[in-house]
């Protein structure tokens, strides 16, 4: 962050056209609604002016969001949160945890700006504030102290959590003004194989879903990912083109489902696994990590119910592949077909049997990458703002998967 | 028939599928023109990509111009591309959609062209899993329209089903809807020969705008205006919709319509059904249209010696449009020397209910006005008591304006006072705006696509039903009639390019009000 000297008198054109193009400017602390509003008074007041260099802007807000990361994320972050607020005009409250032998919280404000859809006359603009905390420890409240006297009553408000080291105990403060939680559970971890940390790190990642989710509406980003699977698997089951006899379920031996990215696609497949067997009302028995087909770590599991139905769940790393759920493939114990769910160009293209469906992928970004990858970042924060109620479907997942995590490690212990 | 999947499949619980489509069968009568290229495949395509339509899917067109499938799906790619550039266009995608798009080249006055039809959609019906069910959709000249209807019954494809029966097939009629009173009850007696009310959409595309839509939202939804939503509360209601646009090449269909037909009977009469009606008992289709028919019910009637104190026309000349000159009505093609078209109308209501009793509601509607835009002002009554001395007694004391703006930009804007900062206690007055672009990011589905989708999931509350057709077109019959009786002798009366004639302002101008400048 560029430290720029604290405003003190009116800020000159400089300074506004400054702040209306995306820099920041440092504010005291106590004096961020203050410095806020004097920046668009004079912006407002100025705008139309011949010799000013900027057009009028509109300020808007419909929401709230606050995003708490670490300071080594501060930039991709920031950058994250100035793409939703051209979709999403809301207040944009960066909440950072920076290491630093002396404890003390700086603050500074910025806005986004861009001009409305065909016309150039006009921008509309959302503020972005940026409150840095740095210490030896970190200390939740005191941040939270300073961030939600900055939430804009009466609009609904989100917490992104970014940081990579969260716990319920950090997200609380927050949350105790903050109606909704948005997390991603997506392991970051670029690695060949998936690392214990990084099981460790998915596995507490859901257990804060779990425990938040009882007072607060959490949202997954790994889960939405997974939205259009999970339709176009339960649609095999009605009675177009691929249709599967739902008393079929009962007779689902095997699933595997196929991942790309390694460790960076893992938390997607499980999900989806755990999705289906929580649907099945089975639970997981056993689990554990082998080596599978060229060296590839593959996860079993064996899953049962008190109606005697034992699945077998396997969850593949595929060699190359985009990041996320690439396959998945289920055989019935009352019959020789399979189920086939794969990536066809813009598509999911469900099998069975000699038939096949087609099943269109919702988000944009699937397009330009034929048909592959997950949704961007923007297109799942657009899902999440449209879905904003509790989903007790993800959490019975959530909990099964973390209990499945747990069963592995007792296995390596 | 969702619930009992969710009972049975207990993977679809959870899942955002509560806009069901039934897969079936959409076949468009005059597939060749220019509404199914401009509106009604791009809206389908949107509704695709977006996972909403079954995957038992076939779309037919059909019109007099012998073409192959193939010729018909690269004609529709083509003008996908062109009319609907906001639309993700992907080969692959397109691919999969085009291949449930047929064509078959039927003259739809002649009797054969239904047994192609008929035999085509079996084919069809048996290779896409579509079982039989069928929407007609015709987007014709409205004079095929009977012989359209009438063919399909012939042939066994359009039947009557019972009230409580799913009304399959379905037959969706774009506007106009008849040319006068007499001819829409005529239409209607021979649709309902041959089908039940609940199997008909009439489309006014109008009512699949979001802001429109909205109107029901903003007044139901929340508990503080409805209270003021009366004549105790509301002194005057404006509707305006102002056009720069002529007629654009459809001279010779506007000449026959005019102002009244176009815009008025149809698109107007609904809003102002939207903004006066009680609030319905339920969000269902019959409960709003229930409330919606009421209000026309409620316009006192126009009266032949009274006609002129009500309602105004105009027809515009030469002028000039964002600084460019246009010509006057009577000189645009294909449109007569002296045709009495008024392409601009004023009306004022009145409306004779317990809410709404003495207060004016004036429309207005006009091609090549100053500037293009639709709104609905609600102007409510001064403060009963000028209490501050800083508001100058010899400036008229304003009062609130809500305004609901449907075009150009939607949104939403009430006229407040407020103290100037100063010594004295200056009253100002402001505007609180919201604009809907600035606070919704995501695309806004278009009118068409919103109104297919209802059709196709079998949600009439956003088309017009058969008593608000004939009662819209029962106010306005006296006043066609009049005007066709007296032709106008001082046409054109307005310029191109200005507010439309005099004669509108001094209508307004008769209760003590103005038009709003906008
Ligand atoms: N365009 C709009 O934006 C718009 C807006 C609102 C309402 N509407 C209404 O929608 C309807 C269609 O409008 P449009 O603009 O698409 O009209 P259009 O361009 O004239 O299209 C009508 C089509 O019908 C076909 N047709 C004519 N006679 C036929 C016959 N005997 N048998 C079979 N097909 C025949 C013609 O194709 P062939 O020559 O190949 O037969 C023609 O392309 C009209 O009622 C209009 O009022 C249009």
């Amino acid at each position: 962050m560029s430290s720029m000297p604290v405003l003190k008198n009116a800020p000159d054109e400089g300074r506004i056209l400054s702040f209306l193009s995306g820099n920041l400017a440092q504010v005291d602390v106590a004096k961020i609604e203050k410095e806020l509003t004097r920046l668009w008074d004079s912006a407002g007041r100025a705008a139309g002016d011949e010799d000013v260099a900027w057009k009028p802007v509109i300020r808007a807000c419909a929401l709230n969001m606050v995003l708490l990361c670490e300071e080594e994320n501060e930039r991709k972050f920031a950058g994250l949160l100035s793409e939703i607020t051209v979709r999403h005009p809301c207040r944009a409250i960066l909440a950072v945890i920076a290491q630093a032998p002396v404890e003390k919280v700086e603050a500074w404000v910025t806005a986004h700006c861009h001009f409305l859809p065909g016309r150039l006359d006009k921008q509309m603009c959302c503020e972005q504030i940026s409150v840095k905390w740095s210490g030896a420890a970190f200390v939740s409240t005191g941040l939270a102290s300073v961030v939600t006297p900055l939430v804009i009553p009466e609009l609904p408000s989100w917490l992104f959590a970014g940081s990579k080291q969260l716990t319920s105990a950090v997200m609380e403060p927050f949350l105790s003004y903050l109606d909704h939680l948005l997390m991603d559970s997506r392991i970051q971890d670029a690695g060949d194989t998936i690392s214990e940390g990084a099981l460790a790190a998915l596995s507490s990642n859901l257990q804060i879903a779990i425990d938040l989710a009882e007072h607060t509406v959490v949202v997954d980003l790994a889960w939405l990912t997974i939205s259009a699977w999970r339709k176009a698997i339960a649609l095999a089951f009605d009675n177009t083109d691929v249709s599967i006899l739902p008393t079929r379920l009962k007779a689902v031996k095997t699933i595997t489902v196929q991942y790309g990215g390694q460790s960076q696609g893992f938390s997607q497949a499980l999900l989806l696994a755990t999705w289906l067997t929580t649907r099945l009302q089975l639970t997981p028995q056993n689990a554990e990590f082998k080596e599978g087909l060229d060296n590839r770590a593959e996860l079993t599991a064996v899953c049962s119910n008190k109606g005697g139905q034992s699945l077998t769940v396997t969850l593949q790393a595929a060699e190359d592949g985009a990041i996320g759920v690439n396959g998945f493939e289920m055989a019935f114990s009352d019959g020789d077909d399979v189920l086939n769910v794969d990536f066809s160009c813009g598509a999911l293209k469900v099998t069975n049997n000699g038939s096949e469906e087609f099943m269109e992928l919702p988000w944009s970004s699937s397009r330009d990458k034929n048909g592959e990858g997950e949704p961007a970042f923007t297109e799942l924060v657009d899902f999440a703002f449209e879905h904003s109620a509790k989903d007790p479907i993800y959490l019975a997942a959530a909990k099964s998967a973390n209990d499945l995590l747990k069963l592995i490690n007792r296995a390596s212990k | 028939m969702i619930e009992e999947k969710v009972l049975e499949n207990p993977l679809l619980e959870g899942l955002a599928l509560e806009r069901h489509v039934d897969s079936l069968s959409f076949v468009i009568f005059g597939a060749h023109g220019d509404l199914t290229k401009r509106k009604l495949v791009p809206a389908m395509y949107a509704l695709f990509l977006q996972g909403l339509l079954p995957r038992g899917f076939v779309l037919l067109g059909t019109s007099r111009t012998p073409m192959t499938d193939e010729a018909f799906r690269i004609l529709m790619r083509e003008s996908l591309i062109k009319f609907a550039p906001d639309l993700p266009f992907e080969e692959d995608s397109w691919t999969r959609f085009a291949s449930s798009l047929y064509y078959r080249a039927t003259d739809s006055s002649k009797p054969e062209g239904y047994e192609v039809i008929k035999s085509t959609l079996a084919e069809l019906d048996s290779k896409h899993g579509t079982k039989g069910r069928h929407i007609f959709y015709l987007s014709t000249s409205p004079s095929l329209y009977l012989p359209i209807v009438q063919g399909l019954a012939a042939s066994g494809l359009v039947t009557k089903v019972k009230a409580t029966e799913p009304a399959w097939p379905r037959v969706v009629i774009e506007k106009p809807f008849g040319h006068d009173l007499a001819s829409s009850i005529a239409l209607d007696e021979h649709i309902h020969e041959v089908m039940r009310e609940h199997q008909v959409y009439r489309i006014d595309h109008y009512l699949g705008k979001e802001t429109v839509q909205n109107i029901m939202v903003f007044r139901f939804a929340n508990g503080i205006f409805e209270p003021l939503w009366n004549r105790n509360h509301i002194d005057h209601i404006q509707i305006t919709n102002a056009e720069t646009i002529g007629v654009e090449g459809r001279g010779a269909y506007y000449q026959e319509a005019g102002a009244l037909r176009d815009m008025i009977q149809n698109h107007l009469l609904q809003l102002l059904a939207l903004v006066l009606m009680e609030p319905p008992i339920a969000m269902d289709a019959e409960a709003t249209r229930d409330e919606k028919i009421k209000v026309l019910r409620c316009l006192k009637p126009l009266k032949p010696n009274t006609i002129d104190r009500y309602a105004v026309r105009g027809q515009y000349g030469a002028g000039f449009i964002v600084g460019a000159a246009v010509p006057g009505f009577r000189e645009e093609e294909s449109v007569a020397k002296d045709a009495p078209t008024p392409t601009f109308a004023a009306l004022k209501l009145e409306v004779d209910n317990w809410r709404w009793a003495g207060v004016p509601i004036y429309i207005r509607s006009g091609k090549r006005l100053a500037k293009s835009v639709t709104e609905v002002a609600v102007h409510f009554k001064k403060a009963p008591h000028r209490l501050f001395d800083g508001e100058q007694s010899d400036v008229e004391q304003q009062e609130n304006v809500l305004v609901m703006q449907i075009q150009p930009e939607e949104g939403i804007s009430l006229k407040f006072a407020t103290k100037q900062p100063g010594p004295t206690t200056m009253v100002r007055w402001l505007n609180m705006d919201f604009k809907y672009g600035t606070a919704f990011g995501a695309r806004t589905p278009t009118a068409y696509e919103r109104l297919i989708l209802d059709c196709l999931i079998g949600d009439p509350s956003l088309f017009a039903r058969t008593d608000f057709v004939e009662a819209s077109w029962q106010y306005i019959e006296p006043l066609l009639e009049h005007w066709d009786n007296q032709k106008p002798a001082d046409f054109p009366n307005y310029k191109a390019g200005s507010w439309g004639p005099k004669a509108a302002d001094d209508l307004i101008g008769s209760t003590g009000h103005a038009w709003r400048k906008l």
